[in-house]
């Protein structure tokens, strides 16, 4: 056999084979069990342990790329949060486009569903440039920070819930960063969970998952949910079906088909280096 | 409405993938598009959400006048484009890169602190004890003052490396789930958005 062909197969004909097998799964899904980690139970414990009418302070950091990953993570965020009477403040610091629309949308789809109203439930302050500096100026004043309008320009003075969140330091009771890169939980940490001693949670990109574990560890993120399947996780605890869980057959067909791949090509650079040494 | 915003993103999607045939006009044109949306659009909120609250009804409308200060120094960087005075734009240049370093440094042990504390633990379980162990063994392994040939000292720097290779082998598996995460978000636009073909 010639063992060679197996470490060079054309990658069209494994990014053919890879779209077909996670495309089964959603015309005939499988469903497979979605168990529960750690972190995700911790991230659902720590927004359920807030007392009624808490504000939540949502910053939905992703660009165009990761987010069919994290944007199931805002939607179960808000449903949880509008049922214990929490108040959301939305922000968007990696993406001047993507990030605000996004967080807009999503929390707004759950908000007209529960019933809660703009700008007296939760707002959308949206993006401002220079990540670091803006949230240094919303720890003690979020209209300055803000500059005094929403992120579709409109002055918070006309909205009431802009009343009760003058400062991140006084007025707000946790941060929920979804992450992707820089700016993302790190800046978050640095500059205003940390100082202030705020909890931190939320989610990553699985890109970036593995690399915060340590900061799970030490306790300065309150659990965090890890892409796609960290979002199934947290719906599941919330208690609905949403765009988390529905993926997540197409995602164990797809590891599974890139598992078989790996194992098929280490078994050809094997074989053929053995066949070179005869 | 709706549907023609699922029916365009389809059709970018798919023309963003026709890269992985080969590089082609349409992914060409998916690209052009993207950049020159994402920059108009940059351009158009920064002028309504950056600047004017902050110029026009900052400066202008409430008389804060020390606005000014950040502002002009900001609009040194255009000096670079003026021949024989690019030195001005260094100004602005300093002025960012000086006050961004101390501020990173200045913020940066409450970030890092705690996690040099966490290492202080309890060695009563074998999940502590492997944290601590590979703790010590990678740092041991990024000393590159003594000399580590043999021995020991070697085995031990060997250890940290096969530890920073079972954590590259974690993220390098993370990347591969987000990226399929990825291509599973545009399936559903187009399978479930557009197409109607699943629920």
């Amino acid at each position: 056999m010639n063992w060679d062909k197996l470490q060079h197969i054309d990658l069209r004909i494994l990014y053919a084979i890879i779209l077909l097998c996670m495309m089964i799964p959603m015309f005939k899904p499988v469903g497979l069990p979605v168990a529960v980690s750690d972190n995700s139970e911790t991230v659902y414990q720590v927004i359920e342990d807030l007392p009624d009418g808490s504000v939540i302070w949502v910053s939905h950091d992703t660009g165009s790329g990761n987010a069919p990953e994290l944007n199931p993570m805002i939607t179960a965020l808000a449903k949880q949060a509008f049922r214990k009477n929490c108040k959301l403040v939305g922000t968007a610091f990696f993406n001047e486009t993507v990030g605000p629309t996004l967080v807009y949308e999503h929390i707004d789809e759950v908000a007209q569903e529960m019933g809660k109203e703009y700008g007296v439930d939760w707002i959308n302050i949206g993006y401002r440039l220079n990540a670091e500096a803006t949230m240094k100026i919303l720890v003690d004043d979020v209209w300055a920070g803000a500059g005094g309008v929403d992120w579709s320009g409109d002055p918070l003075a006309g909205f009431p819930i802009m009343q009760e969140v003058k400062s991140i330091r006084h007025d707000v009771d946790l941060l929920f960063v979804t992450t992707v890169g820089s700016p993302g939980y790190a800046t978050w940490m640095q500059y205003v969970a940390e100082p202030l001693k705020k909890p931190l949670t939320g989610g990553a990109s699985l890109t970036m998952y593995s690399g915060v574990q340590h900061y799970i560890r030490s306790g300065q993120l309150k659990g965090f949910l890890g892409g796609l399947r960290g979002a199934a996780e947290y719906e599941q605890l919330v208690g609905y079906a949403g765009q988390g869980l529905a993926g997540m057959d197409a995602q164990s067909m797809g590891h599974i088909t890139v598992i078989i791949f790996l194992i098929l090509g280490n078994i050809g650079y094997f074989m053929s280096q053995k066949k070179g040494k005869q | 409405m709706e549907q023609f915003g699922n029916i365009v993103s389809s059709i970018c999607i798919l023309m963003a993938w026709s890269y992985l045939i080969k590089e082609n006009p349409l992914y060409t044109f998916a690209e052009h598009l993207l950049v020159g949306m994402a920059v108009g659009r940059g351009i158009a909120y920064t002028i309504e959400v950056q600047l004017k609250p902050r110029i026009v009804d900052g400066i202008v409308g409430e008389g804060r006048w020390s606005l000014l200060i950040p502002a002009v120094i900001g609009c040194l960087i255009y000096f670079r484009f003026f021949k024989g005075y690019e030195w001005v734009s260094r100004i602005c240049m300093a002025v960012w890169i000086g006050y961004g370093a101390g501020n990173f440094l200045g913020f940066n042990p409450a970030t890092y602190m705690p996690q040099i504390f966490d290492t202080f633990i309890r060695l009563d379980s074998f999940d502590n004890v492997l944290y601590f162990v590979i703790v010590v063994l990678v740092i041991w392994y990024f000393i590159f003052t003594i000399r580590k040939e043999s021995g020991p000292l070697k085995h031990a720097s060997m250890l940290g490396r096969y530890a920073l290779m079972v954590a590259f082998g974690s993220a390098y598996g993370s990347i591969t789930m987000a990226y399929l995460s990825l291509i599973i978000g545009q399936l559903q636009i187009i399978l479930r958005d557009t197409l109607h073909l699943i629920k």
